[in-house]
């Protein structure tokens, strides 16, 4: 018999997006709250931190030989403790089930911090085995790259090996650019193009990075991006002087303005078609400051100081006088010339 | 996000769940239930989280409290007011989430104890302050049925839920470890599954892979053979490529036997083996039997 009524496709594709989302996902927010006691840091894994849990919650003591470093460590943690108090740890640690208990992907911080706020246990994303040795340092180096409180120079570090690391396990000829950084360490394009640049950037910036003189990515990927040489080396120039952010981007503005110039006047030079040319058109401008300029840098040259008073009484208020003036310039430099 | 952990070799808990009413879940939990206590004779455990107790009603028949007008639990057939420790005689479901553990009723029926709702209680579970939420209500079902004395008790849970998807729903899927959606065979209805299936997606995507929740399937209730709509409808959701195989290929026609079961306080395998809404909802029970203990 002829079908008569049939689903809404709108009701049906909702039900089979559902159905079909389970089907790929089953697992995969596993997140629980996890007594901090049942995680262990893997001792498999490199840690990044020096400060042991036996060290907290006094904080390090001066007899240990890494006093120093996990003393800085612990004044970082407390900072971390604090606004874990306030706001409970925003984004989840991963682990894996060990045994009875569960082994540390990422999270060391945020476990250590919350132990210091004083917390039992910290909200997880709990996996049912160990990720392979790749993947856990993959997830710990992107988690890594993704902190705001690292150095640049650790940043760059941690973003070089994602790169090295993926390109040794997964795709060696893949192209390292702006979108593939994206999804790989989840941070902007806009950020991803800096970080590429200074990654690629000439030793005496990478150098002024690890040495700590630099520590701004926008500054160092300002620098880096500079056309020439001279043009880098005046930018770093500044930048080591102190200039802020806004000053670094202006005076690279200045530059990429002049880089902009020197093409059209290229540009210019290509043989037009057509009746050629028999005399130079000087062109316009509605810049006045341009005309006295030109008129301050030619009367100062020796072959023309005697003209200089006399263009020192004319005031260059108004384009008919600018105009005089320089139709003046250039009929006085045509007699010196012609002479 | 749940609190601890998961206790993986759970007895099964089936729940019968869909956040719209009058589709079969009271109906349903109680003909498994019986199935399981009367065909299969398996230690089974019911459990009323509906505050509408009508799971209830059906084994104990309504009781109302005359002063706060709520309906609650029958009085504990072994409660002795002589010798009750302070116990008032009551106990529901509703107790897991105030620190105090229910005692299952027994029933007419070998082998079916019931936990009765307590539609006053259970409002208060329902209201518990969000943040505790978590902590307070979604867990607790999961882990009283966890406990090694109830577990030893029974073979099998089976859960009636609310037609919502608040917080006692939650806690009912979070100790499910199978599910059947009823689902009558209507517009409204199959357009209010696509809520329901996203529940199940949370709780499906949340779960470690040694404690799934199985989606036994939808179950087509209240069919109606001769209409039309039913038939067609009921054709394409059984051919849709993606969710097709969700849809159990057993069915409940609306016949007049189930709701007589209610009134009378029969179970529908007491009818004869001849009585084609018996034969239908054995059919149905076997299906679902299969699928947990295959």
């Amino acid at each position: 018999m002829k079908k008569k009524y049939s689903l809404p496709v709108g009701i049906s594709t909702e039900i089979s997006s559902t159905v079909d989302l389970v089907k790929n996902n089953m697992g995969t927010l596993n997140y629980k709250i996890i007594p901090l006691d049942a995680i262990e840091f893997d001792p498999n894994n490199p840690r990044n931190l020096m400060i042991l849990r036996s060290d907290l919650p006094q904080g390090p003591s001066e007899s240990d030989p890494f006093y120093e470093k996990k003393l800085l460590e612990f004044e970082s943690l407390k900072q971390t403790a604090e606004t874990i108090k306030k706001y409970g740890v925003r984004n989840a640690v991963e682990i894996y089930k060990f045994g009875n208990s569960y082994r540390l992907i990422h999270g060391e911080r945020r476990c250590l911090s919350s132990i210091l706020a004083g917390k039992k246990d910290i909200p997880a994303k709990v996996l049912d085995e160990k990720p392979n040795d790749f993947d856990i340092r993959l997830l710990q180096l992107i988690e890594n790259v993704q902190r705001e409180d690292l150095s640049l120079i650790d940043t760059l570090n941690n973003i070089r090996q994602v790169i090295k690391e993926y390109k040794l396990h997964v795709n060696d000829a893949v192209e390292v650019d702006a979108s593939f950084l994206e999804g790989l360490i989840n941070r902007s394009k806009t950020q991803c193009l800096n970080f590429l640049a200074v990654l690629n950037a000439s030793n005496d910036i990478q150098d002024k990075i690890a040495s700590g003189e630099i520590k701004s990515i926008e500054k160092a990927a300002i620098i880096a991006k500079a056309k020439t040489s001279s043009q880098r080396e005046n930018l770093l120039r500044s930048c080591l002087d102190g200039a802020s952010l806004s000053q670094l981007k202006q005076e690279s503005l200045q530059q990429k303005r002049l880089n902009g110039i020197s093409p059209s006047l290229v540009t210019n030079l290509k043989k037009r078609p057509g009746k050629q040319a028999s005399k130079i058109n000087l062109s316009s401008t509605i810049n006045k400051s341009v005309i006295t300029k030109l008129i301050h840098l030619v009367s100062n040259d020796p072959l023309y100081i005697t003209f200089k008073s006399h263009f020192e009484q004319m005031s260059f208020d108004d384009y008919s006088t600018c105009s005089t003036a320089f139709s003046s310039l250039i009929q006085l430099m045509e007699k010196v010339e012609v002479k | 996000m749940s609190k601890g952990v998961y206790f993986m070799k759970t007895k099964p808990v089936l729940g019968f769940a869909n956040q719209k009413g009058g589709v079969g879940k009271t109906t349903w939990s109680k003909i498994f239930s019986e199935y399981m206590a009367i065909i299969q004779q398996k230690e089974t455990l019911g459990i009323d989280i509906d505050s509408q107790t009508s799971f209830t009603a059906r084994f104990f028949g309504i009781n109302k409290n005359p002063v706060t007008d709520y309906k609650e639990p029958p009085l504990h057939p072994y409660y002795d007011p002589n010798n009750a420790d302070g116990w008032d005689g009551r106990s529901s479901i509703a107790d897991i989430f105030f620190g105090k553990m229910p005692k299952p009723y027994p029933t007419k029926i070998e082998h079916l104890d019931i936990i009765p709702s307590d539609e006053g209680n259970l409002f208060k579970a329902e209201n518990i302050k969000r943040q505790e939420m978590a902590d307070k209500v979604y867990g607790q079902l999961h882990s009283f049925i966890n406990i090694q004395d109830v577990q030893d008790s029974y073979d099998i849970f089976v859960i009636d839920t609310p037609p919502a998807k608040g917080p006692l729903t939650i806690s009912a899927f979070k100790a499910m470890t199978h599910l059947v959606i009823p689902l009558e065979i209507e517009l409204q209805a199959i357009e209010g599954l696509a809520g329901l299936l996203q529940l199940w997606k949370q709780e499906a995507m949340s779960r470690p892979a040694d404690f799934p929740l199985n989606l036994i399937g939808i179950l087509p209730n209240k069919v109606h053979s001769r209409r039309g709509s039913d038939k067609d409808l009921l054709s394409d959701l059984r051919s849709d490529p993606s969710y097709g195989s969700y849809i159990m290929p057993v069915q409940m026609v609306d016949r007049m036997e189930l709701p007589l079961c209610d009134l009378e306080q029969k179970s529908i395998f007491q009818y004869a083996d001849s009585n084609p809404a018996k034969q239908e909802a054995l059919s149905v029970c076997d299906y679902i039997y299969q699928r947990i203990f295959q």
